[in-house]
């Protein structure tokens, strides 16, 4: 008896002495090598990083962009060298050569070559990844120890950026003996050629532990360990000096700001979009649609629903802080004007009585605006502006699933919905204008001349005759307006000046918005 | 004793069908919710792989064969959404929840029966009325609520304590300094369920002892002239004890949802953070596994409490033990 109470003394002193004693704040260094560099997420798991186990979605991709490399990477101005150091393009057979870097190692020391390259390809053939869209590669072939030519099927423009710019390069030597990758997660599995290497992950506690690959080609790495923790609450984990970066919400600005933090804004990847039934009566019609468009003013709803925090949508759906947004002057102006709107429905055979419009049996004009509990803000004030225009609406708030099987089911009205993905290559516009893939975001308008548009902007490989083509995507999708994208919700990014982050044109690998690009951690950072 | 074990092994073959037959019929399905998001887009072969490997693509009664065989053998499947083994995910996430939820158990348990006694002992006096009062405004307080002050109070204004996570990331500790971080690690989290536990406890066993207090045991220890303090608890509150005892250990189950709040608000490891996230990607087989890891756990809890509260109260020992304790 007299022992526990020792022991359990002993405990309390220990905790005491815990508390007291040992700090966990991290000091950043004022040289500029970097001892410890934390990074907060409030999700915190994202899966183990390799290219079959990492979750499919941003983050996860990011954690393992640390430790595997690709053929070409991007910076703020576009494409980069990566473990190729030049590449080119021959029109006449549809073909990329890339010369590889020579002398790179993996972690283990084993060297990295050509075959490791082609291996990567044919084994992402044989067990897909979703890191990995290889289905526009026709063939490829090693040339010599340093080069690889790869065979395209058809003229696709996006190829660096989706493919050499996202595909993680496996080493040959470990992953030729793995059958069931998706069961590899052995020390083995994080062995790669980037900046850093896997020292540590614990999924249940969202950690993730990098050490510095000191030999790493482009440069011995800023910080010698980095590491990505879950946090409760980023702003507070921040003004604690739990860590050195962290999402933040708006509101945190100032004190953030205040207290020396660098807070930057993300770009406007992400869009809350009305998305009308044009299969059903009377959306079927654009003079309709557009109508409904011209009733909603968008800076008011930016103004309500988002506390001023973001910027009134662009009916070509791109933002335009994008490299390829088409321009306001290009695009049809739906600034809200009920008269108009009004005189439109009118035309349109309904009599407007009593402030309210009729249908021609003189029953009143009704219609539902089904959302996510998520947006049931938005959905409320757009409801109010149609019901201002003359139409009766009922707005019908339900859990995530029901809406999307919904909308993917036609089964809908009117539907607002939000998606990302905005900040990539505009072949990101296949998925949410024409075709069936992701149905419950895409407004499937199966218009002729939009895909027609769609298709010239992917197999044009020239940049700038690129750009005037998805520009044409935005112009005849604005006009037709399927979906109408109402607001993109600003996102906020805190960190000290241990690190100078930036953003990635189009986005980190596929099209990642956040800052962490991993060339901001290597010597020569953006000067490459 | 052997028809309660076979109780317990039929209601978890029912649970098991249940568990198995209601997150299906949630709307929506794996593939969406998983790769629902804007980035990476599902292309038709990268679907029909993932059917195929994850069995979806059978109809729903092969699906609960396979599940039923396999879980038999050992196996809880793999996880689509966490990539990995259910049980190796399980087995990474229980101990902390473990920790947290026995931690809270024992501590509410020890401290609102004491209190509760000490409370009933003292019936009307001032003691008794202040601390009614105190229970009530914790009772009032969702656990959440209560987190988040915490969260402020002790992490941020006055920061005694991390604020996330169950150890400190960037070290490595072992041995003794291992506890101290886990333990300060813990301290905000536990406080919080503690706290939400409390009241529950404190109410049970002061009515309890209210009870029993007047009940001619007590009147006959009394009049033995033994010390109050040892009336109070070798006699009375041992009396008083039994549906205390079965009521913690009822509490688990309820201990097990109010454990997910205090995960999300300080970022804590755990089973609650795992449940949430495969029910909103409907990754069906960790959802198996958390509720029949969390059935199993407050299965064994019932248990617990069963042969405990017998263990305590002598009059449970008897063969005809409710008809006596109903004659007293």
């Amino acid at each position: 008896m007299k022992n526990k109470l020792v022991i359990g003394l002993a405990t309390l002193l220990i905790i005491a002495l815990a508390v007291t004693g040992i700090s966990c704040s991290s000091s950043p260094a004022e040289d500029t090598f970097v001892e410890t560099y934390i990074i907060g997420d409030e999700d915190g798991d994202w899966g183990y990083p390799t290219p079959y186990t990492s979750y499919p979605r941003g983050p996860g991709y990011l954690r393992l962009s640390y430790i595997f490399d690709t053929l070409v990477w991007k910076d703020s101005e576009g494409f980069t060298e990566a473990l190729a150091k030049d590449w080119s393009f021959a029109e006449d057979e549809l073909s990329y050569t890339f010369n590889l870097r020579e002398g790179v190692n993996w972690h283990d020391g084993e060297s990295f070559s050509a075959a490791d390259v082609v291996f990567t390809y044919e084994y992402y053939e044989k067990h897909p990844s979703h890191w990995a869209q290889i289905d526009k590669i026709k063939d490829m072939e090693k040339l010599d120890e340093h080069t690889v030519k790869i065979y395209l099927e058809e003229p696709y423009a996006p190829f660096l950026n989706n493919v050499a710019g996202v595909m993680p390069i496996l080493p040959r030597h470990i992953w030729e003996e793995v059958d069931e990758p998706e069961e590899f997660t052995t020390a083995e599995a994080v062995i790669g050629t980037g900046p850093y290497e896997l020292e540590k992950y614990r999924r249940e506690e969202g950690l993730y532990r990098y050490e510095a690959n000191p030999d790493y080609y482009l440069g011995e790495p800023l910080v010698e360990q980095l590491l990505f923790i879950k946090v409760s609450d980023p702003h507070l984990a921040l003004q604690r000096g739990d860590v050195n970066y962290a999402m933040v919400e708006a509101e945190a600005k100032g004190t953030l700001k205040n207290a020396g933090y660098e807070v930057v804004q993300g770009e406007h990847d992400f869009n809350l979009k009305l998305m009308f039934n044009h299969t059903r009566e009377p959306f079927d019609q654009l003079e309709f649609r557009q109508a409904v468009a011209r009733a909603i003013d968008l800076e008011k709803l930016v103004e309500r629903a988002l506390r001023g925090h973001g910027i009134p949508g662009s009916p070509g759906m791109i933002s335009p802080d994008s490299y390829w947004f088409a321009g306001e002057d290009a695009l049809p102006d739906y600034g809200q004007d009920m008269e108009k709107a009004r005189r439109m429905i009118e035309e349109m055979g309904y009599s407007f009585q009593g402030e309210k419009f009729k249908d021609k049996d003189g029953e009143p004009l009704s219609m539902e605006i089904l959302t996510a509990a998520d947006y049931s803000r938005e959905a409320e004030i757009v409801a109010g502006q149609l019901e201002e225009l003359g139409l009766k609406i009922e707005t019908r708030s339900a859990e995530r699933n029901v809406v999307d099987n919904r909308i993917r089911d036609w089964n809908y009205d009117m539907a607002i919905t939000a998606h990302g993905g905005l900040g990539g290559d505009p072949e990101i516009f296949w998925r949410f204008m024409v075709g069936e893939s992701s149905p419950h975001l895409n407004a499937r308008y199966d218009y002729p001349p939009l895909k027609e548009a769609l298709q010239n902007q992917a197999r044009e490989m020239d940049l700038s005759k690129r750009k005037e083509l998805a520009e044409e995507v935005q112009r005849i999708f604005a006009a037709e307006i399927p979906s109408y994208t109402l607001h993109y919700p600003a996102w906020y990014f805190a960190y000290d000046e241990t690190v100078d982050w930036f953003f990635t044109r189009d986005g980190i690998g596929v099209g990642t918005p956040l800052p962490l690009n991993k060339m901001a951690l290597v010597d020569e950072g953006e000067e490459l | 004793m052997r028809r309660r074990i076979g109780d317990y092994a039929l209601a978890l073959l029912i649970i098991l069908i249940l568990n198995f037959i209601i997150p299906r019929l949630m709307p929506g399905d794996p593939l969406t919710a998983m790769y629902g998001g804007a980035l990476v887009e599902m292309t038709p072969q990268m679907e029909s792989y993932l059917l195929e490997r994850y069995g979806l693509d059978k109809p729903l009664g092969e699906q609960f064969v396979v599940y039923f065989s396999n879980l038999i053998q050992g196996d809880l499947g793999y996880s689509y959404y966490f990539r990995a083994p259910v049980s190796q995910v399980l087995l990474g996430a229980l101990p902390w929840t473990l920790l947290l939820v026995v931690t809270s158990l024992l501590v509410s348990g020890v401290l609102g029966i004491i209190w509760g006694v000490e409370s009933a002992w003292r019936r009307g006096l001032r003691f008794d009325r202040v601390s009614l009062v105190l229970v009530m405004l914790l009772n009032g307080i969702p656990g959440f609520v209560l987190g988040i002050l915490f969260l402020l109070l002790l992490g941020f204004f006055l920061p005694l304590f991390p604020i996330s996570g169950g150890a400190s990331p960037h070290m490595d500790y072992t041995g003794l300094a291992r506890l101290a971080d886990i333990s300060r690690h813990l301290f905000l989290p536990a406080l919080t369920l503690t706290l939400g536990q409390l009241p529950r406890n404190f109410l049970l066993m002061r009515s309890a002892l209210i009870n029993v207090k007047e009940k001619p045991y007590v009147f006959t220890a009394r009049s033995k002239g033994l010390k109050d303090r040892l009336v109070r608890y070798r006699h009375a509150a041992r009396g008083a004890l039994s549906p205390v005892i079965t009521r913690l250990g009822m509490s688990v189950g309820l201990l097990f949802t109010g454990v997910l709040f205090v995960e999300i608000v300080f970022a804590y490891p755990g089973l609650g953070h795992l449940f949430y996230v495969a029910i909103q990607y409907h990754d069906y087989p960790t959802i198996h596994g958390c509720l029949l890891l969390i059935t199993v756990c407050v299965l064994f809890f019932n248990f617990l409490a069963d042969w405990g509260s017998q263990k305590i109260d002598p009059r449970l020992r008897e063969k005809d033990a409710r008809q006596l304790l109903e004659r007293t």
